[in-house]
């Protein structure tokens, strides 16, 4: 039993960490922007395919191709949050989720006109590799993606810290009116902040392809899942995120095999609930 | 959105009368117009979708609260009366109303505890209730069949709520409808319907103004729910088969919104308009466009929805209304008066002038005693007391920061003390909340920036303060007209709050503050931000109002209104109180003095 | 003079003949309902295509009694809207014979619209049991149902995995994995109902959401529970999926049995090369053994292959084989016995037929359930094959008439696929 209990953490922190990676952008523009962005998954469907060619067309590794999808993605989101996010911002909050809901639709269904539904996947040499240790077996793509989320938020987070941008950013998290009188541009770091965010989605994108498969709706599955990782985390918090993300994953793990398969979903949906009507700042969110 | 002469027969030659009636005629002769299945279908679905965005559009308009899981309503409302109708020969009638029973007790539970969450989390915590709802019907298969769903056999009768022609459908979706319709027109101009908007605008100043917002709220949630899980039993009794995917889809949840903010978010009409236009669109796009490839219907309407929500806010009725005021007039009957309640000379109602001075009683009217409060670090306030007795004007003064709208938030409810007492009137308030509670122990706030409801003419401001104390909306209207006339606003009685320039909105908010009948005033910085001869206007009105007996606690920056109207000054600093007695003395107090002399001090 | 006015009187009869002739050629309008686009797209469309050569090929006779076919297409994306699309033809195209659908649910809420109208419907691929349950009179279904598919798995199970394994079929452990759609639920349920019948020991019976994101659990639950075979019913993206997460997991089993959708589809050697072999699949007979067809059955199957490659740049698999089979079966012994398409004539003709096994491109024959047998409107011949993927093919292996190969078992470990080697049983 003991084993299966071990395991069952190993594949809960693995997935989590897939769930971790797709939700860090999400915490970024969440927490700076505070827009419900359903089009989230849109970017992360739109990222895989660009994984998927580059690797069809050009031989491109995903793992190497993240190199030129972050600022790929970075451009994108800056060119989105301009065109249609910005001139939002001080729209009731309804009218800001049916724009993003708008823009799901367009992306979902533009990549069904111009690549159809079939399903793509990729297969590189590592893609079944799993390592074993001590009896326990781990997915060697998912430990990657594992290790990246941790990698991708650990350079966030110096970023914020240290430098110019990244300090603006934080300060227009904290307090928009302070940071515009404290001379911050605030529509310029808004879409900094956003670009950043959509090039983490991007390159989470290049690590789920060889884990999974794209097509147009695949997004729609992973978005819900990103909100609920953000709001456990704590909105504002990309530690949040991360640890947020690893909980969900093993909480589905564990509810998997034993409760049910069926409704492993449903419990962390229930636990999205419990946490926004008991602590909705999250586990690491400040007020 | 007046509501015109109760006395409908007296005007029903206007056309405001009698064309709204014309379109009700209208829809109720177009099912029987097509003979032919397919277009019926279309109208069937129009009338439904526009129950159902009208029931939506209550919670999601009208009070404002985003609500993306209605879909779990519609759930219920299919699956209760399926499965009662299949397992216990049970009458859908009777099921729809057992399926809405249920779906108003599921309401209460969601709404309770959510209804605390801010709009963007409150959609996703509505998203994630319709989703577990879809797991629980697909898991529990012993129950609900899951995934395969629940067949309808075909056995027409009225009994059973089938029938062989799409015509007796229609009707129905139409009764409901146009039930449906009622309700929102009668609601929007309630009482009930003033206080979901006034708390779609600003929440904190309904409260202030004695609106129980979370029992609106909730209030608003069962009605919608009630009428989503009846639309519910009618689709099953319609396509006579449901499964978890098609009747607890998030998709659902998404469509009822789309059509309330196409047509007119918080509009009565709005919804329906919506629904009519877009129901018909969807299967026209869909045979023109969806045969040529795939999706591109979808793209089209997904622009068309990001359009929408850019250009045009207030959706399709926003740009109706613009025209259907000028085609009204050309319509004969036009010319006729139109019997309203303004034609009704209202009685004047004498204000009540009392000498403060006379009147003031031997025990404190309202004590604050070492009154304590810290944010993290920061003390705020720190054992600040003091008395008022009845009838005076108290003025609190002190740099910024000094902590006077904490005081103010403490003894309204807005923020719990540390520590405390506050009495009033011999009763101890200390901590009460929500703020509501405040309003109805007849204690009235402003704010110090102001919040009036930008949606809501001056007018319809005021009325939500009469509506404090009450019932009746030509009662409130007749109320908040002679205050709009003693604040000197009459004129403005019509236009938008938000068209009001900053002087006129400081007199709204006091107006509407009066309006609530408070015994003590709590005015925040009323006078800021005004010119010379504004500030002079609003002392008037300030005067006038203590003339008739309100005592008045009053922030104020600006010395000229201090010193005018002030009969006694407390002076704040570092959340402590230095000073307090005549303005006189006041303003030669050394230790005053010294922390700040206000900017113009005129002598 | 004389000669004139008969010339041209005989030229009048002439051209009158002959424009009634064409007058008389009006074409068979038949409904189409498939989803064309949508998620279901994919295989609705391929359904569709295989029914588009049935009716080449007999457009290219000069039609059905010199009567050309034309289909009327109705995107059916959801049961609401196949329930609309399917009155829209009814009502505004006027069809009478209605052909779909692919999807089990589109059908089942479709079909019920098409009975009341009585109007027939012709349903070529969707497999749920309660859509020939309903005892109607309109309905006529030319392939198995899910009930076949899964009985087929057990009956598989017990008769020859048991025996070559050297197993007690009652001692048999027995794992059951089904996605939660009406499909998964099926077929599910009825493998489930079935191997409790023949008192096999069913250690875990999982319903899973087809939109997961990951089978972890499933695996880890039969980590635990230790079945020797798993039958799984699956769409494509959860077969992929689940195979990729036993691989990680080091799921082994006995044998491994898919039932149809993601286990039969190309793309299952696609992703997996090497790795799909071996596998189990039950789906309609496609690559049976030849021996099994009648008369000029073969000649007509490997026609419609080659067109259909011709056409679509692919051969046709399951979907279109089944879209091809119902409505060459229509076109080719049901209308023309039936003389129009008024819905009685066809109904009476189509409740006529009975062709033995071997008569059809599927190779099983055609005998449908009269009004008041319990499944009305099912093709009682109607039976699904087992077949296993060997050299990233899948090749027939049971029942023996159909076979065209031996099964392997049992499945290599994940172990020893890594190193090539198969122990397979004699």
């Amino acid at each position: 039993m003991d084993i299966t209990i071990l395991q069952l953490i190993i594949n809960g922190l693995l997935l989590g960490g897939m769930y971790a990676l797709i939700s860090i952008g999400l915490t970024l523009i969440f927490g700076v922007l505070e827009i419900v962005n359903f089009a989230h998954g849109e970017f992360l469907m739109l990222a895989m395919y660009a994984a998927y060619w580059l690797f069809q067309l050009y031989g491109i590794d995903p793992y190497v191709s993240m190199l030129i999808i972050l600022p790929l993605f970075f451009l994108v989101g800056i060119a989105v949050q301009r065109v249609t996010i910005q001139p939002i911002l001080n729209a009731p909050p309804l009218n800001q989720i049916f724009m993003t809901v708008g823009l799901s639709m367009v992306l979902q269904n533009a990549a069904l006109f111009i690549w159809t539904a079939d399903y793509r996947t990729v297969k590189t040499t590592y893609s079944g590799l799993t390592l074993k240790t001590a009896g326990l077996l781990i997915s060697f793509p998912r430990l990657v993606a594992f290790l990246l989320a941790m990698g991708l938020i650990a350079a966030l987070l110096i970023f914020l810290q240290k430098t110019y941008t990244g300090k603006a950013i934080r300060a227009l998290a904290q307090e928009r009116k302070a940071a515009l009188l404290m001379g911050i541009d605030v529509y310029r770091t808004y879409q900094i902040a956003f670009g950043i965010g959509t090039a983490c989605v991007g390159a989470a994108g290049a690590m789920l392809i060889p884990v999974f498969f794209v097509f147009p709706s695949v997004g729609s599955l992973f978005v819900l899942i990103a909100f609920v990782v953000v709001v456990l985390g704590g909105y504002n918090s990309l530690t949040g995120s991360l640890v947020g993300g690893l909980l969900i994953g093993v909480v589905e793990a564990f509810s998997g095999f034993f409760i049910s398969p069926h409704l492993k979903e449903a419990i962390y949906f229930v636990i999205f609930i419990l946490i926004l009507l008991f602590k909705p700042t999250g586990l690491f969110g400040r007020a | 959105m007046r509501l015109i002469s109760r006395n409908i027969s007296e005007n029903v030659l206007h056309p405001r009368i009698y064309f709204p009636f014309f379109l009700v005629v209208l829809m109720a002769v177009l099912p029987l117009v097509p003979q032919n299945p397919f277009y019926e279908d279309i109208i069937v679905s129009s009338f439904f979708y526009g129950a159902m965005a009208l029931a939506w559009n209550l919670v999601g308009g009208f009070a404002g609260q985003i609500s993306l899981g209605h879909t779990a309503f519609f759930g219920i409302g299919a699956y209760t009366s399926t499965l009662l109708y299949l397992h216990y020969g049970l009458s859908p009638w009777l099921g729809m109303l057992a399926g809405a029973g249920l779906s108003v007790l599921v309401a209460i539970g969601i709404g309770i505890p959510c209804f605390r969450l801010k709009s963007h989390f409150f959609a996703l915590a509505t998203i994630a209730i319709g989703e577990v709802l879809r797991f629980l019907a697909s898991y529990w298969r012993g129950l609900t069949q899951g995934g395969v769903g629940l067949l309808i056999p075909f056995k027409p009768g009225i009994e059973n709520f089938m029938f062989k022609s799409k015509v007796p459908y229609a009707y129905i979706a139409l009764s409901l409808m146009l039930v449906m319709l009622i309700i929102c027109y009668v609601i929007r101009n309630s009482r009930f319907g003033f206080h979901l908007i006034s708390l779609r605008e600003d929440q904190d100043a309904a409260e202030s103004l004695g609106v129980r917002t979370s029992r609106s709220k909730l209030t608003a949630l069962i009605i919608s729910a009630l009428f989503t899980s009846i639309t519910g039993t009618f689709y099953a009794q319609y396509i006579l088969f449901i499964d978890p995917f098609t009747v607890f889809s998030l998709g659902i949840s998404i469509e009822l919104a789309l059509f309330a903010i196409i047509g007119g978010l918080g509009t009565v009409t709005g919804p329906i308009l919506g629904a009519f236009l877009l129901t018909p669109l969807d299967v026209f796009l869909r045979a023109w466009l969806g045969g040529v490839s795939a999706g591109l219907n979808f793209i089209v309407y997904g622009l068309v929805l990001m359009v929408a929500v850019k250009y045009f806010p207030l959706g399709i009725s926003g740009w109706v209304r613009k025209w259907y005021g000028p085609f009204l007039q050309k319509l004969p009957g036009s010319q006729r008066a139109l019997k309203t309640e303004e034609a009704m000379a209202p009685s004047m109602v004498p204000a009540k002038a009392l000498d403060p001075r006379k009147d003031r009683e031997k025990s404190p009217f309202f004590e604050v005693g070492s009154l304590n409060k810290r944010f993290g670090g920061l003390v705020a306030v720190r054992d600040v007391s003091f008395q008022m007795q009845k009838g005076e004007i108290l003025g609190l003064i002190g740099p910024n920061g000094a902590g006077k709208t904490t005081i103010f938030n403490l003894v309204t409810g807005f923020i719990p003390p540390d520590s405390g007492q506050v009495v009033f009137q011999g009763e101890t308030i200390t901590g009460l909340k929500p703020p509501h509670q405040i309003c109805l122990k007849h204690i009235g706030r402003t704010f110090q920036l102001v919040k009036p409801f930008k949606d809501m003419t001056a007018l319809e401001n005021v009325m939500v303060g009469s509506f404090a104390h009450l019932k009746k909306t030509h009662e409130a209207r007749r109320e908040a007209m002679e205050i709009l006339n003693f604040i000197g606003l009459a004129g403005h009685r019509d236009s938008l709050s938000s068209s009001l320039t900053i002087a006129n909105r400081k007199r709204l908010e006091l107006g509407r503050a009066l309006a609530t009948q408070p015994e003590l005033l709590l005015l925040d910085e009323v006078v800021a931000g005004l010119n010379p001869k504004e500030t002079e206007e609003i002392i008037k009105v300030i005067q006038a109002i203590s003339q008739r007996g309100i005592t008045l606690f009053m922030i104020a920056h600006v010395m000229k209104a201090v010193m005018t109207l002030s009969h006694r000054v407390m002076v704040l600093h570092h959340g402590e109180k230095i000073a307090e007695g005549t303005p006189l003395e006041i303003s030669k107090d050394r230790r005053v003095i010294e922390a700040y002399l206000g900017e113009e001090y005129l002598a | 003079m004389k000669r004139g006015v008969i010339g041209i009187v005989a030229v009048l009869l002439l051209g009158w003949g002959i424009s009634s002739v064409a007058i008389a050629a009006e074409p068979y309008r038949i409904g189409a309902l498939f989803p064309f686009t949508g998620s279901l797209a994919l295989l609705g469309n391929e359904s569709f295509n295989g029914a588009v050569i049935a009716q080449d090929m007999v457009n290219e006779k000069g039609g059905i009694q010199g009567k050309k076919v034309e289909w009327v297409k109705a995107d059916g994306v959801d049961p609401k809207k196949a329930i609309t699309e399917c009155e829209r033809l009814i009502a505004v195209e006027k069809i009478k014979l209605v052909f779909g659908t692919y999807s089990s649910s589109l059908s089942f809420a479709a079909s019920e619209i098409a009975e009341r109208n009585k109007v027939i419907y012709w349903e070529q691929g969707a497999i749920a049991d309660n859509i020939t349950a309903r005892g109607f009179k309109y309905l006529f279904r030319t392939i198995a149902r899910a009930g076949d598919f899964g009985n087929l798995a057990v009956k598989f199970t017990n008769e020859v995995v048991a025996p070559k394994l050297k197993m007690d079929p009652k001692k048999i452990k027995v794992g059951i994995m089904f996605e939660d759609s009406l499909y998964g639920t099926t077929v599910g349920n009825s493998a489930a109902k079935k191997a409790k019948e023949l008192g096999m020991d069913v250690v875990a019976a999982e319903s899973y959401s087809h939109k997961t994101v990951d089978l972890s659990s499933v695996a880890m639950i039969f980590k635990s529970k230790r079945p020797d075979v798993i039958i799984a019913t699956s769409y494509m993206e959860d077969s992929i999926l689940f195979w990729r997460q036993a691989k990680e997991m080091d799921l082994n089993v006995k044998a491994f049995i898919g039932t149809g959708a993601g286990h039969g589809m190309p793309e299952w050697a696609k992703t997996f090369g090497n790795e799909a072999n071996y596998i189990f699949n039950i789906d309609p007979p496609i690559g049976i053994n030849p021996r099994v067809f009648k008369g000029n059955t073969l000649e007509v199957l490997n026609d419609f292959r080659e067109r259909f490659n011709k056409k679509f740049t692919h051969y046709p698999a399951t979907h279109a084989t089944a879209g091809f089979m119902a409505a060459h079966l229509l076109f080719e012994v049901v209308l023309p016995k039936a003389g129009s398409l008024d819905p009685e004539a066809v109904r009476k003709a189509a409740l006529a037929v009975d062709i033995p096994e071997g008569g059809t491109v599927f190779g099983f024959g055609v005998k449908f359930a009269p009004p008041d047998n319990p499944a009305a409107g099912q093709n009682l011949r109607a039976i699904p094959v087992l077949m296993q993927w060997q050299e990233q093919k899948p090749w027939v292996v049971y029942p023996g008439t159909f076979a065209v190969r031996e099964a392997l078992m049992p499945l290599p470990t994940w172990e020893e696929r890594a190193k090539g080697i198969t122990k397979f049983i004699k």
